[in-house]
């Protein structure tokens, strides 16, 4: 950016120098022909015989030219206030070229800015603004300035009109085009002023005129457009490295695919390179977008044809169904035997607690109708703003944290005791941590031979798949749900074309509600036992996770199992069982199948609670004797029988009680005036 | 001589009461109206998991005509929840309703498979399954008709008109033939040259759907018939589309009288058949 800067200066300084002859405003010619008047030297546009000569063109900055002082004296009004430059002859480099290169670069910068903000109108016109300045100034002290601050102002209008529509009508027809156009006009114009100057160097300026050079310009443009999708091959590589990134970040954090996409940008090339594709046809600006997209991303990610062809295919898959990759499932309620653990405080629980270590007993109650085996650790903690006192748990009245559950119904005490005092509100936390939870999900699928009657079809869609739930995996209501799927979209497309191969994905659903909330820390193991055992197999040869069917722990983040909206986890492809595969015309299939899932699960309670101590409660004065209290006179008076803090009176306590006292000296030392027993005596 | 003739006509009164009833010694025509076949599953509504499943199936031939290459299969049935052993079965002829059997023939088809276990936790399970039945049959078409080269002999637009022994008719309707598949309608055409053209309309109003219908034989007064199909057709065959529900068959042929007169007309189609029912099986715990 320095050096973009020294280039514009010194172009600039050098125009002045060199250029100025040459202008075409008033102004101008009026420095000009003061100049003339100074220096003898004659206007140059005056004779064309002598174009050829170097002064005239922009490029050669290093003229012998009036010095800048002698046109500051000459008092013509300036424009531009830059340092003047009173040095020797500049060296014979092509400043200008370099003012314009400074531009080019600079349009693609904005270019790949605007790629950033993804056509944002009030962003991109930003972006905008500030490429329309360094152009205006750019062009504004170069030879035929009125013609190029005129494409610079014509850019800027198309680009501002652009953003006018966009923004205002955001699925505008003319979207594809105004963002096809508008895109590279800035770049398209700064390669055009460069080539401008080119000519202009050669002389060809003094022939042209502006209709010449408009209409060069247009031709100038015409052919970018054509070359700039060829021209830009080259930086492919580099954005391949990005995009490949982007992947193994995925698939290390299993985020979902879609994710992987949205973060995978398009590089701005994409942009010129869909215009051939728009123009040629009824191709949308947008999906021509994405497509280019996927493809790359495939491409860098997959080294065979066939995997990356499955790979685009899973992509665009995923881009169909709005890019959510999620897998939806639901509850059966055909399921009635469902575990259910609930934490809730009973008319026992001591909300209101004046001893500061109470221990505060909770019940969790376990239904496990299907005698899963699994096991319960509990923790508590009691909160106050940022203080957290710990809790030590009790479960049944022992000092244990962790119990066993392996029959149908079971109660447990689990008691939660502070480990230091306590003294206010609270909010103790309880969390049951089950461990080893066991489901199972269920999904009911329509194999259908690619040649299938309408009529048939929506006669096995109408027999099987009467309501909405049926057509998703469904699960019994309990905490987590493993929902998986074949195909496109979330998994609510209950037909399967027997085609090969099919995709398949699952995820897990944290469904738990009301009293049983909480989270899903992780699955332990998953088994899509119903698919291997059908016949279901994972086609090694394409691209996906070889354990999709059958696998071990994976770790959740509470995003990935989001209630309605979980994400995939693993996807693959999966090969059909031969009699799947080969069914005949109108001939289907209906098949369930069944999946098992162990997980952690997090269950968690909060409850508000009140601790006052109880002497916190005592009120000396108030005429009232209360716990630790000996009296209360209900007075301020230290001599009589209560003393003000509601202790009886005693000798040595300092307060002298006239009806059994002549002295208190607060001691009870003997020799010192005042005896122990408050009498007075001689000082020894 | 009162008495006796009395006692005559008593004892006539007798004999006639007491002999054949008028419908057994008449020959009942079964050819009208629109039949179908009827399925009935003749087992349980529900059955226990994990159990043997025998299902019965009987299928009643009620139609006027025998039908052949008898197909019945059970499917849709979850796999997870019934397992079939066997899916189809076969009957080569199953004998449709005639003089010699008022009732048409019945047959039972057991089918045998497993009930598989509930979902863990499941109560039951309502499964749906189809009974497929499919077969191949003839419908005959053979009424007496009224016709006339005449094409002069209209008046005005109506087209009844009195030529010689019987009244002519452009169109006729009829109620089927004692099959699902039948003539609803007949256009008579006077041609030139005592020639006649036929339109009829062939209609599926059973439950079932008709696969390709073929002309076997079609014949007026004895002479053969040149017909075809209206649409696509393949060799006097016409292959019904899923939705399709009629298709119009049109003869032509040479008639052997100047006048209007009544002549048997005589077509005769195979086609295949397929119904499939829906039923219910309730699987318990």
């Amino acid at each position: 950016m320095v050096d973009l800067f020294r280039l514009f200066k010194k172009a600039v300084i050098a125009n002045k120098q060199g250029l100025e002859p040459v202008g075409t405003t008033k102004p101008d010619e009026e420095v000009l022909e003061n100049l003339h008047a100074k220096t003898g030297l004659k206007n140059e546009r005056a004779k064309p015989e002598i174009k050829n000569k170097r002064v005239q063109n922009f490029f050669s900055a290093p003229r012998e030219q009036p010095k800048p002082e002698s046109r500051q004296a000459a008092g013509s009004p300036r424009r531009f206030s830059l340092p003047s430059f009173n040095g020797p002859s500049l060296p014979k480099i092509p400043a200008g070229t370099g003012v314009y290169i400074g531009l080019i670069i600079l349009s693609i910068i904005g270019l790949i800015l605007k790629g950033y903000v993804a056509y944002h109108p009030g962003g991109s016109l930003f972006i905008s603004l500030i490429l329309g300045f360094f152009f205006f100034i750019a062009i504004h002290y170069t030879p035929e300035a009125k013609f190029k601050e005129t494409m610079v102002f014509l850019t800027f209008a198309l680009d501002t009109f652009t953003q006018f529509v966009l923004g205002l009508f955001p699925e505008s027809e003319l979207k594809n085009w105004l963002i096809t156009y508008y895109v590279f006009a800035w770049i398209i114009l700064a390669v055009i002023l460069f080539l401008m100057g080119v000519f202009d160097t050669m002389g060809a300026g003094e022939h042209l005129g502006k209709a010449g050079w408009f209409v060069t310009a247009l031709l100038i443009g015409f052919v970018l457009f054509l070359l700039f999708p060829i021209l830009v091959t080259g930086p492919v590589a580099k954005q391949d490295e990005t995009h490949a990134e982007y992947y193994h970040i995925a698939k290390t954090q299993i985020v979902k695919v879609a994710d992987t996409l949205e973060e995978t940008k398009n590089v701005w090339y994409d942009y010129f390179g869909c215009t051939f594709d728009v123009l040629g046809g009824s191709y949308k600006y947008d999906s021509c977008i994405d497509d280019k997209r996927i493809v790359r991303y495939c491409k860098n990610n997959f080294a065979s044809t066939t995997e990356q062809q499955d790979c685009i295919r899973q992509q665009q898959e995923i881009l169909k169904s709005g890019g959510k990759a999620g897998v939806a499932g639901s509850v059966s309620e055909a399921i009635k035997k469902v575990t259910k653990i609930e934490l809730k405080e009973d008319q026992f629980f001591p909300k209101k607690a004046t001893e500061p270590r109470t221990v505060y007993p909770i019940p969790l109650k376990v239904e496990n109708p299907r005698e899963q085996i699994f096991t319960a650790k509990v923790s508590c903690e009691f909160k106050k703003g940022k203080e957290v006192v710990a809790g030590e748990v009790s479960i049944g009245g022992q000092v244990v944290n962790e119990v066993h559950i392996n029959s149908r119904q079971q109660q447990f005490l689990i008691g939660c005791q502070p480990s230091s005092d306590l003294n206010g509100r609270y909010t103790l936390d309880y969390s049951v941590i089950l461990s080893g939870m066991q489901t199972f999900s269920f999904l009911k699928r329509a194999f259908i031979s690619k040649e299938i009657s309408s009529e048939l079809r929506a006669q096995v869609e109408s027999d099987n798949f009467k309501v909405s739930k049926d057509k998703v995996s469904q699960g019994p209501a309990e905490f987590a749900l493993l929902n998986f799927k074949f195909g496109t979209g979330v998994g609510t497309e209950p037909l399967i074309l027997v085609e090969e191969p099919t995709t398949f994905s699952f995820a897990v659903e944290d469904v738990g509600s009301g009293a049983f909330k909480g989270e899903v820390l992780k699955v332990n193991s998953y088994n899509f036992h119903g698919l291997w055992e059908r016949g279901f197999s994972i086609d090694s040869e394409r691209i996906g996770d070889q354990d999709c069917l059958q696998g071990g722990e994976i770790r959740l983040l509470a995003a990935q199992t989001k209630k309605r909206e979980p994400s995939e986890l693993k996807r693959c492809f999966l090969t059909l069982p031969p009699d799947l595969g080969q069914l005949q015309k109108n001939e289907y299939k209906v098949e369930t199948f069944v999946a098992d899932l162990n997980y952690d699960y997090k269950l968690t309670k909060s409850i508000s609670i009140e601790v006052t101590p109880l002497e916190a409660q005592v009120v000396c004065g108030n005429g009232v004797v209360e716990a630790y209290e000996q009296c209360d006179d209900g007075n301020q008076i230290n001599t009589d029988i209560c003393t003000n803090v509601c202790k009886l009176v005693q000798c040595g306590d300092g307060f002298v009680n006239p009806d059994t006292e002549q002295c208190d000296d607060g001691n009870v030392i003997n020799g010192d005036g005042c005896s122990s027993a408050c009498r007075l005596e001689a000082i020894a | 001589m009162r008495k006796i003739i009395l006692l005559l006509v008593l004892v006539s009164f007798f004999i006639v009461s007491c002999g054949e009833t008028p419908e057994s010694g008449k020959e009942i025509n079964y050819k009208q109206g629109f039949l179908d076949i009827t399925i009935a599953p003749e087992g349980n509504k529900e059955e226990y998991q994990e159990q043997p499943l025998e299902l019965p199936i009987s299928v009643h031939n009620t139609l006027a005509y025998d039908i052949e290459d008898v197909s019945v299969a059970i499917k849709g049935f979850d796999n997870h929840f019934v397992e079939m052993f066997t899916e189809q079965q076969q009957l080569s002829i199953l004998e449709g309703k005639s003089i010699f059997n008022h009732e048409g023939m019945k047959e039972s088809f057991l089918f045998e498979g497993l009930i598989k276990s509930l979902l863990p936790g499941a109560e039951k399970e309502q499964e749906d399954y189809r009974v497929h039945v499919y077969y191949i049959s003839k419908v005959e078409f053979s009424p007496s008709i009224c016709v006339t080269p005449q094409q002069s002999g209209y008046v005005g637009a109506a087209y009844d008109t009195y030529q010689g022994a019987c009244t002519f008719q452009k169109e006729i309707s009829y109620s089927g033939q004692g099959a699902p598949l039948g003539i609803t309608g007949l256009e008579i055409i006077p041609r030139q040259g005592k020639q006649v053209e036929l339109r009829m309309k062939l209609e599926n109003k059973g439950k079932g759907k008709v696969g390709k219908v073929t002309l076997v034989s079609a014949a007026i007064g004895g002479k053969p018939l040149t017909c075809e199909f209206r649409g696509d057709t393949v060799e006097n065959s016409f292959l019904f589309e899923a939705e399709e529900k009629s298709v119009t068959l049109i003869c032509a042929g040479y008639l052997g009288s100047d006048d209007a007169y009544t002549t048997p007309l005589f077509v005769e189609l195979l086609y295949d058949y397929e119904i499939n029912q829906k039923e219910m099986l309730m699987i318990l715990e």
